[in-house]
């Protein structure tokens, strides 16, 4: 398919704050091919914002280093300047956020804030064509142009992620970031803000990232999945692949499917994973989900990561590497 | 099965961990220790000082310059004032005015208002009207003009200093303390509480007042030195105090006369006030540090 | 809004009043009696009687509240116990100099205060904020009337370069007076306008902005400044209110002639009638620019200003499930 839009490249965060390092990235590879959406899975505290949050370079400047590349077209993102780096924001790569509460201005319009986006990029452009802009993102979101004079807290939650989706779709970028779109919203507005992302992505041939922890939400997205455990990928292949049921997962992605509620069969108890997750500030030795995992042997409890199997399915764990041994 | 490794848990208690805090910071340090000779004076200046010195006046040995030798060889560290009294005697001794005046009136305040605001969380309705329509009218008033009122109707003295000093401090403090109670109210433990049955006063006590201490703490700290600076600008202009207890604003105002020649007069009661006042300051600004990340939940 | 506006003045006499009534009732009820003052050694009971009646004193409490506020409203402030004069003619043409010192203070401490406070905060963890903070710990420390001692000392006794005492010198016998008053208010102007721009800048829709390709100039000036003056516009009225009280003191201090020298001087003769003037005065003003603070919040934040958009409800549109475009 030509070149990758988005490759990252042994990527690794670390943040300090009162003397203690939190390690939330560790060595993660990913890369993404235009037209593509991925979903990154995990649960909270897994590293996935912080990946995200990475490839705009919007981590907070004293508290954190980074190590590794995030290639996007062709260039290190990490080594740009900051006006290059404020060029790709919102123009090439956008990003939504988890809780749309409070990521709108609350004391400026809506409208505002989209053209916002579109003046940032576009400088010679009128004004009326600004505002023509801002009225085909609203509309394409669903909402009524008429509104743009409005003020955020006159919107519910559902329309306020729909207006930051707005914002970041108004440059046409090529990768759109959405961490935890439908998180903080309800189920119902949660399918309709999926069902208007994915129709979005298919119109403008965005390429996605798609942050969740639901893997409904990924089976209905996505093309390919990665799965993040202590800041680390854990496994990663295309959507068929690693919801083949059939096939070789890592035991932490069996541990996610298996602690699905199955709506046809009768249970008295959900079977979830033992244990918590580990604080980016502990992280285990060895392979970082032993202490949780029902499979563990001696090997996976010290000593470096686990290798990595398979070519386009990848699984890191020790469990595969003896078979194939 | 494989143990899992339970997160560590933060076996300190809250007051515990905010004296850690502060003794590891210098600044907090410094004015710990400043608070702590300011109160250690206010505490014993009988001991180091017999209270007879600081009032005794004596036309032969007035204005004499710091560490000068009197007439009669008593060395006086800071000089004596324009009726011969000790300024370093004084000094001691106007420490303990100024505490009386700081402390009590700040607690005293602080305690009052900590009620009301209970009041007008739980209470609501008509009690929060009525408390709020007297704070409104309260500040209608500048807090100082206030102060001067009660102080020109009651007259002078320490008492009197005391409630003109709360009067003017409750508005700022009910307000504050009410803000915060107001959202702790809603929270749903205290919900909780009611639904099972319990009583306003024993909701107010258990779960109000603790979540309520750093607030009233922080505001305390700053009351306490707002006070002394009330209780010695109200020296300053002549009401509060009765003469002749050293009190550190009536010695300023005694060196007005003495700004061309003498000026020692001046300096000594502001610099003592200064100090006085940033080691209760920065006090109150290291508690604020110390207390905040948990206002807001960090670890 | 105009509702509420219009609310808000009409509560203001009602306020006042009963300020007024509590003030009056506290001076005159603790027993001094100020005719005592007024006659000689040796006086008459007719003596005593006729200069009660003549002032009003002879008649019960609340009677003479209604007269004083009936005459409050006829703009006839009463007449002085010191100088027998109207106490009017004493006290209005006090107010504007009061009023200058106060105001300049307060645009001061705004033009230097806001751009100190926000580069502060914009620098965080440089030097140059930890500079300013020390700096401010110690100005907000320092009692005024002593900092405006040591400025008389220093600049007037010491170097000339401007009077000790009253305004007869113009714009040069201001200058001491409106920096102590300033200096204080601006230390502590300084660190609330600091911390409340950095609560603004961790926010979530800075985050948003940044994401969107804005600079960090138009983040902090656009995005969080707005923000910011919420709680600063509240500070800053706040002082201005303070600013009144703490002119007593400066104004003391350095002989001006304004509303807070003549309260001292009224509560040191037991002057009632020229002590209700001025405490009436410093109220209305405390009102009014309560009110005006209300009233640009309402400016500034959008959220408060639809709360109180009464009357005409904007015709909501029918909020149908929005069609989403296949």
């Amino acid at each position: 398919m030509g070149e990758k839009l988005l490759e990252i490249k042994d990527l690794s965060v670390r943040y300090t704050t009162d003397g203690i390092i939190s390690r939330a990235v560790n060595h993660v590879n990913l890369d993404l091919e235009r037209g593509q959406v991925l979903g990154l899975v995990g649960e909270t505290g897994a590293g996935k914002t912080t990946t995200a949050l990475t490839i705009l370079r919007l981590l907070p400047r004293y508290t954190s280093e980074v190590d590794g590349e995030v290639f996007f077209e062709g260039k290190d993102i990490l080594k740009l300047s900051e006006k290059e780096v404020r060029d790709i924001r919102g123009q090439k790569i956008s990003m939504i956020f988890q809780d749309p509460m409070t990521s709108l201005n609350p004391v400026y319009t809506v409208g505002e804030q989209i053209a916002d986006v579109i003046r940032f990029h576009n400088e010679g452009m009128s004004k009326e064509d600004v505002q023509t802009r801002v009225d085909e993102m609203l509309k394409l979101v669903g909402i009524p142009p008429q509104r743009k004079t409005e003020y955020p807290h006159q919107f519910s939650g559902g329309m306020k992620q729909r207006v930051m989706i707005a914002i970041a779709l108004a440059c046409n970028p090529e990768l759109l970031i959405a961490d935890e779109p439908t998180t903080a919203l309800d189920v119902t507005i949660q399918a309709q803000v999926i069902k208007m992302m994915r129709n979005l992505q298919k119109e403008l041939n965005t390429s996605v990232i798609m942050i969740t922890h639901d893997l409904g939400i990924v089976a209905n997205f996505c093309d390919k999945v990665a799965i993040m455990y202590g800041g680390e990928i854990v496994e990663s292949g295309t959507l068929e692949e690693v919801f083949d049921r059939s096939a070789n997962h890592h035991p932490y992605t069996l541990g996610l499917f298996g602690s699905l509620p199955n709506i046809t069969e009768r249970t008295s108890r959900l079977t979830p994973i033992t244990g918590l997750t580990p604080h980016p500030s502990e992280l285990p030795e060895g392979c970082k989900f032993h202490p949780r995992c029902p499979q563990c042997m001696e090997i996976c409890k010290t000593g470096d990561n686990p290798p990595k199997i398979g070519t386009d399915h990848v699984i890191q764990c020790h469990l595969y590497a003896e078979k194939e041994a | 099965m494989s143990k899992t490794k339970a997160p560590r848990l933060k076996k300190n208690s809250q007051a515990a961990e905010v004296w850690q805090s502060l003794i590891h910071r210098p600044a907090a340090l410094i004015a710990l220790i400043g608070c702590g000779i300011i109160l250690f004076l206010a505490l014993f200046a009988d001991l180091l000082v017999p209270y007879d010195v600081a009032i005794r006046q004596s036309g032969k040995i007035k204005l004499l310059a710091p560490m000068t030798t009197d007439i009669y060889g008593k060395l006086h560290l800071l000089g004596t004032d324009n009726l011969g009294r000790d300024l370093l005697a004084r000094v001691i001794h106007g420490a303990r005015t100024a505490m009386e005046i700081g402390l009590i009136s700040s607690l005293i305040s602080l305690v009052i208002s900590t009620i009301l605001a209970c009041m007008c969380a739980m209470l609501g309705g008509w009690v929060d009207n009525v408390i709020m329509r007297i704070v409104d009218v309260i500040s209608c008033v500048p807090g100082m003009v206030v102060a001067l009122a009660i102080c020109a109707a009651l007259g002078n003295g320490i008492p009197q200093l005391l409630v003109a000093l709360t009067i003017s401090s409750l508005p700022l403090h009910v307000k504050m303390v009410r803000s915060v109670a107001l959202t702790v109210a809603k929270k749903d433990f205290v919900e909780s509480a009611v639904a099972l049955g319990a009583k306003p006063w024993y909701i107010m006590v258990r779960h109000l007042v603790p979540n309520l201490a750093s607030v009233i703490l922080i505001n305390g700290t700053a009351q306490v030195s707002i006070n002394i600076m009330q209780g010695a600008t109200l020296g300053f202009i002549g009401l509060g105090v009765k003469a002749p207890t050293p009190e550190w604003g009536t010695m300023l105002a005694d060196g007005l006369s003495y700004t061309m020649k003498d000026q020692y007069m001046v300096y000594i009661p502001g610099i003592v006030l200064c100090l006085a006042a940033l080691s209760i300051n920065t006090l109150g600004d290291c508690l604020r540090d110390a207390l905040d990340p948990q206002l807001k939940g960090k670890a | 809004m105009l509702r509420y506006t219009i609310k808000r003045i009409l509560l203001m006499p009602v306020l006042l009043l009963i300020v007024a009534l509590l003030i009056y009732l506290l001076l005159n009820l603790n027993g001094a009696d100020p005719l005592q003052n007024m006659l000689p050694q040796e006086y008459t009971q007719e003596q005593y009687d006729a200069l009660a009646a003549k002032y009003g004193l002879d008649k019960p409490i609340l009677v003479q509240y209604f007269n004083w506020i009936k005459g409050v409203c006829q703009g006839n402030l009463g007449i002085s116990y010191k100088t027998r004069g109207s106490v009017s003619d004493d006290v209005f043409f006090r107010i504007p100099i009061s009023l200058k010192v106060a105001l300049i203070t307060t645009a001061f401490m705004l033009l230097i205060g806001l751009p100190l406070g926000v580069l502060c905060a914009v620098k965080q963890y440089t030097a140059f904020d930890d500079i300013i903070n020390v700096v401010s710990k110690f100005l907000g420390a320092v009692p005024s009337f002593w900092l405006g001692l040591m400025l008389m000392i220093w600049f007037s006794v010491g170097l000339g370069w401007f009077p000790t005492y009253g305004i007869s010198e113009g714009a040069r016998s201001y200058v001491l007076p409106i920096f102590t008053l300033l200096l204080p208010f601006l230390a502590q102007f300084i660190r609330q306008v600091r911390s409340a721009m950095l609560d603004c800048i961790r926010q979530d829709y800075v985050r948003t902005a940044r994401a969107k390709g804005a600079t960090e100039n138009r983040v902090i000036y656009h995005e969080a400044l707005k923000n910011a003056m919420l709680p600063i516009i509240t500070f800053a009225g706040g002082c201005f209110a303070s600013m009144i009280g703490g002119a007593v003191t400066v104004e003391k201090l350095f002989a001006i002639p304004g509303i807070g020298y003549k309260v001292v001087e009224a509560i040191n003769t037991r002057d009632i009638p020229v002590m209700l003037a001025c405490v009436l005065f410093l109220s209305i003003l405390t009102i009014v620019v309560q009110l005006l603070i209300d009233l640009s919040y309402a400016w500034i934040d959008p959220r408060v200003r639809s709360t109180f958009v009464s009357g005409k409800k904007k015709k909501a549109p029918a909020k149908k499930p929005e069609e989403v475009k296949a």
